[in-house]
């Protein structure tokens, strides 16, 4: 069950972003909602399953895109990754602390996937600047992430203790 | 102790999908396309989903383009208005040259036969800030082969960089990636264009002599030349600088593209067989 709710996660995540966000450019740049699922992931459930998630939406994103696949992918495990690992950390009670982890791992993850993209020689780092696509992904998946933390509490189990996630 | 094993588990979950991403990024990064019937099998698995949420969202979007776009909708028509007016006159011109033409063509037996093209309609912009490229509702089955130039009433916006059997990609020619053989007809100069980015003018470093008479305002269109992938004079778009390279020995030359990239809505595929 797990599985098959991730999954719907994923392809509504993706609706969104191919029919809804990518359709609203600020500044050239769009937001990047796919990336969101693997933060919201690892913040509600730990490093291992915010990679695991975050694979997942990268793989899927990548599949749509034009761009050779498995870079979301690697942008998206990492990231979901050091979601989980920093998250673990911190005592969490106030609302806003998904919130802002969500605008900071979203932040580094599009300058992760514009670095490794470079490097593959896709010419990530020319165009549209940097800044604004940072700006924007960061501040949309703030918005986003009380939802999106919601969804991961749906979907995930905790293995350990063999129920979902509860709110801390 | 059930921490560091906790941890020690997690790292392993990275290692594992890291490599994972890292073989499909070697798989897929040649370009030569083993994984392309699973992108096409997802692609036919969230069509409905994408239609779906396109008719649900559509509103949204255009309501977006009206909030944030009427600025630019007046200074459009007002800079539309000044176009059409001097249109008309260029028309009657045009008139008079084409026929002029027509006999000239008919006395050298050259064949007027221009190349077919297809029209398609986008499916889809962008779909995220480092996605440089459009799709189109046409693609193999209408005879539309990879390299193929795609053009709009504006003049040249891009190439086919994949095509599946109903669909293909358009990466436009603002991207950095985006090369053409270009020329400037009023001097009969020759060089070579390539884009700069999203938002961004075209520029011509290479081909130009620093002594050529190119000078602000003159169109530029495609070459046709060499092995160039696309048919000669295409309109590309107009100079709007004209500067001397650090090395003094060429013009670098920046191009504005005339088509409007920001709303693309049909265009036409020049079918066009690129060299092999």
């Amino acid at each position: 069950m797990t599985q098959a709710r991730v999954a719907a996660c994923i392809v509504i995540a993706l609706v969104l972003q191919v029919c809804l966000f990518s359709r609203l450019p600020i500044a050239g740049a769009r937001a990047d909602v796919p990336l969101l699922l693997g933060i919201a992931a690892g913040f509600v459930a730990g490093a291992d399953k915010g990679a695991a998630v975050g694979f997942a939406s990268g793989v899927a994103f990548d599949l749509l895109l034009p761009t050779p696949l498995g870079l979301s992918a690697l942008t998206y495990t990492v990231v979901g990754y050091a979601a989980g690992a920093l998250g673990g950390s911190v005592i969490r009670a106030a609302w806003w602390i998904p919130v802002v982890t969500a605008a900071t791992a979203s932040a580094a993850g599009v300058v992760l996937y514009a670095l490794v993209g470079e490097v593959l020689g896709q010419a990530t780092l020319s165009g549209v600047s940097l800044t604004a696509i940072v700006a924007v992904v960061a501040a949309v998946n703030a918005v986003l992430a009380p939802v999106a933390v919601w969804a991961m509490r749906w979907s995930l189990v905790d293995d350990t203790a063999g129920r979902r996630y509860s709110p801390r | 102790m059930a921490y560091s094993r906790r941890t020690g588990r997690s790292r392993f979950t990275l290692f594992l999908l890291v490599l994972s991403s890292l073989t499909l990024l070697a798989v897929d990064l040649p370009g030569t396309g083993p994984l392309k019937p699973v992108r096409r099998a997802f692609g036919v698995v969230f069509s409905p989903f994408r239609s779906a949420g396109n008719s649900v969202f559509k509103p949204v979007a255009d309501g977006w383009h009206g909030m944030f776009g009427y600025g630019d909708l007046k200074k459009e028509n007002a800079r539309l208005r000044s176009q059409l007016e001097k249109n008309t006159s260029d028309q009657a011109r045009l008139k008079q040259l084409q026929l002029q033409n027509d006999e000239l063509r008919k006395i050298a037996g050259v064949k007027a036969g221009t190349d077919q093209t297809v029209t398609a309609q986008v499916t889809s912009g962008r779909l995220s800030s480092f996605d440089r490229t459009i799709e189109i509702d046409q693609g193999s089955g209408q005879g539309i082969k990879k390299g193929m130039a795609v053009i709009t009433e504006g003049g040249l916006i891009g190439k086919v960089s994949r095509v599946s059997g109903g669909s293909s990609t358009v990466t436009l020619l603002t991207e950095p990636t985006f090369d053409v053989g270009v020329k400037v007809p009023r001097t009969q100069d020759q060089g070579i264009a390539h884009g700069q980015g999203q938002g961004r003018p075209l520029l011509i470093e290479d081909g130009i002599p620093a002594k050529a008479q190119v000078k602000r305002g003159d169109d530029i269109f495609t070459s046709g030349t060499d092995r160039s992938f696309y048919p000669p004079g295409l309109l590309i778009g107009k100079v709007t600088k004209v500067a001397t390279s650090s090395d003094g020995t060429a013009l670098v030359v920046t191009v504005e593209p005339s088509a409007d990239l920001s709303s693309i809505s049909y265009v036409k595929v020049v079918l066009r067989e690129p060299p092999a």
